[in-house]
């Protein structure tokens, strides 16, 4: 009969010892994921990509004096003047005749062959200009 | 006694048990949900988001047009623009990056919540500068957008005129005056009498050098017209003023009308030519 109770005791003890962690994670879970959920939902990358090809585009036109921004020709600068970058994550390249330029290259290059599974692919060519940007589905951000 | 305390154990005990779990996980997700709706987060990251790309897309219009928006930003937050970044806090912040067109300066500000009681916030590009302000007393400057300029200037020739006196006397060292171009200055400036307003007559390798000057002069003479206008010497009249100045390779001709005031020309060319580079 001891042994009885013993075991019983034994059981509600185990019992308990999985159940009160489990009610906390339960409830911190209820609390957190929606805030989360909303976080997250704030994700416009496919507007802020159209947005930094535009300004790449502008930034890539020659100005004239008297007549403002001509869209049709282009401006060659020093790559690494093309865009100040903040830490988002994504890379550009710009291709034009046979010259070639970059932001953030390594990230570019390595996420260019992923593009499509783990990362998204905004490309346009104009006047023989090609814009290229990949970013990931999500924001990620450089350390 | 024991069948009593069989049914205690295992019927009621189980019940009130579960009765309470049902009821704290109830209670909590009432909370979240309540939270949710009161919940300033995303709002503050909406506002945060909504901002960095708003200033995207300020830089993304073409580089001629001065523009502004007002924004109807929320009284609960405070709001700092910092370099590439956008906060939104109130207690806790939210941020957002921005990408930069390096065209334009874009200036950090930092509003607070109160800023916003019966006002709202200006985001607006003028010239060079892309700038936020409240929308009380906010009136736009009709600013010359230029490109940057990396060149130096060190040595000015400029003919004789009323206006090179004041040059010449407040930086010696650059402007000299002259009656025969050199062929050794890095710019030669020549003046003359137009019927209205400013205009700086220009050939390819000085039109740069004319925005900086045109932009300066318009930011000192907001009611004059003012214009860059690129000559080709090819086409000028053998008797025309002009033709003389600009056979120089980097030449410039600035033709102003009698009544405007030759000190504060004199002073708008002179900080048009430091923006562009005096050393």
């Amino acid at each position: 009969m001891a042994c009885r109770k013993g075991m019983w005791t034994l059981s509600e003890m185990l019992y308990w010892f999985f159940y009160i962690p489990m009610a906390v994670v339960v409830f911190i879970a209820f609390v957190k994921i929606p805030n989360v959920i909303l976080e997250n939902a704030v994700q416009p990358v496919e507007l802020d990509a159209a947005l930094t090809k535009e300004m790449l585009f502008n930034r890539m036109s020659v100005f004239s004096y008297p007549y403002g921004t001509e869209f049709s020709e282009f401006r060659p600068a020093n790559s690494s003047t093309w865009l100040f970058l903040s830490p988002k994550k994504f890379g550009y390249m710009i291709s034009f005749k046979d010259e070639k330029f970059f932001g953030n290259k390594y990230f570019y290059l390595d996420a260019k062959p992923l593009a499509g599974i783990n990362y998204r692919n905004f490309a346009e060519v104009r006047n023989g200009i090609l814009v290229d940007l990949v970013y990931p589905k999500k924001y990620e951000f450089f350390e | 006694m024991n069948k009593k305390g069989g049914i205690l154990d295992l019927v009621l005990h189980p019940v009130f048990v579960t009765v309470v779990v049902l009821g704290l996980v109830f209670f909590s997700v009432m909370h979240a949900i309540t939270n949710i709706g009161e919940s300033k987060e995303f709002d503050k990251k909406r506002l945060a988001a909504d901002i960095s790309l708003l200033i995207e897309s300020f830089q993304s219009v073409p580089r001629e047009l001065n523009l502004f928006i007002n924004y109807d930003f929320p009284s609960d937050f405070n709001l700092d623009i910092k370099v590439n970044k956008v906060k939104v806090s109130n207690g806790d912040s939210q941020i957002f990056f921005f990408e930069r067109n390096p065209d334009f300066d874009v200036f950090s500000r930092s509003f607070k919540k109160s800023d916003f009681n019966n006002s709202k916030l200006v985001v607006f590009r003028s010239g060079n500068k892309l700038d936020f302000a409240i929308s009380k007393n906010f009136k736009l400057e009709q600013d010359i957008f230029c490109p940057s300029s990396e060149s130096l200037l060190t040595k000015i020739e400029v003919f004789p005129s009323t206006i090179t006196e004041w040059l010449v006397k407040n930086r010696p060292n650059i402007f000299s005056e002259t009656s025969l171009p050199s062929g050794q200055a890095d710019l030669v400036v020549g003046f003359m009498g137009i019927p209205k307003g400013v205009r700086v007559y220009t050939l390819d390798e000085t039109s740069l050098i004319g925005c900086y000057i045109i932009a300066s002069v318009v930011k000192e003479f907001p009611e004059i017209s003012a214009n860059v206008v690129p000559v080709n010497p090819k086409f000028l009249h053998g008797l025309d003023d002009r033709k003389i100045i600009l056979k120089e390779k980097n030449s410039l001709v600035i033709g102003f009308s009698q009544d405007i005031d030759k000190k504060r020309l004199a002073y708008a060319i002179y900080k048009g030519l430091n923006n562009y580079g005096l050393s």
